[in-house]
């Protein structure tokens, strides 16, 4: 039975050196540049027409749009647009890594811990950024509770502390985890079929449904890690 | 766990910002001022083609009011001119049955007065035709010829009263 973790390796394509820095173009780049090129062609591509009535794609990437919007409206308010841009980039970058994972041969890079945790640092260190110049000193305000006593304080605050700090690494574990344990599922249940001969039929039907139960899991999880960048910008901008 | 192999973090991490970063620019200048455009758009010709319905169903009512307001001054000035023209009517009836019911008393008199004349004529008639069939008569049983007139006469109107009494 091959390694099931077998796919997660990375392999270089094009080894590349800039600097004594490895920046070789490997399968995770390239997918990572599929995903990109993807979305662009998705949004901007689909939006040639400019028609009044959309057709099927121009209304697809209308309704990612108001996907976007209405989300940042809700859960940031008006003062939520001008990081608009940046929080469709996200959702849309991740969810087509997630459904290109999917695709026999490709590679997933959203099951690499270091590429959600960096994109999780980046939305930590630009929120918190964002609260710093918005509110200057008054922002680390946001690690006092309200309505706790004064000696609780002690205990209260380092608990706040901790608890925001562990926001990027919660915010990029749970994508980076529902990603590689559905992947490594797939790839268990794949070696089943070929190790039970006939009886494969079983872990076969497994593996149908676990496919579509990945493509739930790859929508669920970009929408997760939009909804935390969402929901960590609103207090940024609005502390409590 | 090929995740963890730090020798692997550097291209990753490249990558991920040339591509994410490129994607950031390409959405933000390129697809999501298009998709802005043709949705702030639609949603200018839907509120225009609202407007425009409003101003269509005002002008619409605007005319039905005309419209109503016509019909209403039409019924009344034809209501007028019916009570006015009764009213004539009822006035040149009441003249005519005026002008005939006093043609029809003049008739009525002017035949009583005839029928009157006729009468009081053909009383005196009789009288003197009684006095000359009385006078002939008396001639030709008594043969008494001149009689006096006056005592004729006065004869006759005794015996007419004894008549009709």
């Amino acid at each position: 039975m091959a390694d099931p973790l077998q796919q997660f390796q990375i392999n270089p394509i094009v080894p590349l050196e800039i600097a004594g820095i490895n920046v070789s173009l490997t399968n995770s780049s390239l997918a990572m540049i599929a995903a990109a090129a993807l979305v662009t062609a998705f949004m901007a591509g689909s939006m040639r027409g400019r028609a009044l009535v959309p057709g099927r794609w121009q209304s697809m990437a209308e309704i990612s749009y108001e996907f976007i919007a209405n989300m940042i409206r809700d859960n940031v308010g008006a003062e939520g647009r001008p990081f608009f841009p940046f929080v469709l980039t996200l959702f849309m970058f991740i969810l087509f890594g997630n459904l290109l994972g999917l695709l026999p041969y490709s590679f997933t890079f959203t099951s690499h811990i270091i590429v959600t945790f960096a994109l999780a640092l980046t939305v930590f260190i630009g929120v918190t950024i964002i609260g710093i110049v918005r509110h200057g000193l008054h922002f680390f305000s946001f690690f006092v509770p309200k309505g706790v006593p004064m000696a609780m304080m002690p205990l209260m605050v380092p608990i706040e502390i901790i608890s925001y700090l562990s926001r990027p690494v919660s915010l990029s574990i749970r994508l980076f985890a529902n990603m590689m344990a559905g992947h490594t599922m797939m790839k268990v249940f794949g070696g089943f079929v070929f190790i039970l001969g006939v009886f494969g039929v079983a872990p076969l039907i497994v593996n149908v449904a676990l496919t579509a139960f990945e493509v739930l899991v790859a929508f669920l999880q970009a929408y997760v890690f939009t909804v935390l960048t969402c929901l960590y910008l609103n207090d940024a901008v609005h502390l409590h | 766990m090929p995740q963890l192999d730090i020798s692997f973090y550097p291209p990753q991490l490249v990558w991920l910002a040339i591509t994410f970063i490129l994607l950031y620019f390409a959405m933000a200048k390129l697809a999501l001022p298009k998709i802005s455009a043709v949705l702030e758009e639609r949603q200018d010709r839907i509120e225009n083609d609202l407007t425009k319905a409003e101003k269509f169903k005002n002008e619409a009512e605007e005319i039905l009011a005309t419209y109503e307001k016509t019909v209403a001054d039409a019924r009344s000035e034809a209501l007028g001119i019916i009570k006015q023209a009764s009213q004539e009517m009822a006035e040149e009836s009441t003249k005519r049955h005026a002008a005939l019911s006093a043609s029809l008393a003049e008739k009525a008199e002017a035949a009583e007065k005839q029928i009157a004349g006729a009468k009081s004529q053909a009383i005196s008639n009789i009288a003197s035709v009684a006095a000359e069939v009385a006078g002939d008569a008396t001639a030709k049983l008594i043969g008494v010829k001149d009689i006096d007139e006056g005592k004729l006469e006065a004869a006759l109107a005794d015996a007419m009263k004894e008549q009709k009494g």
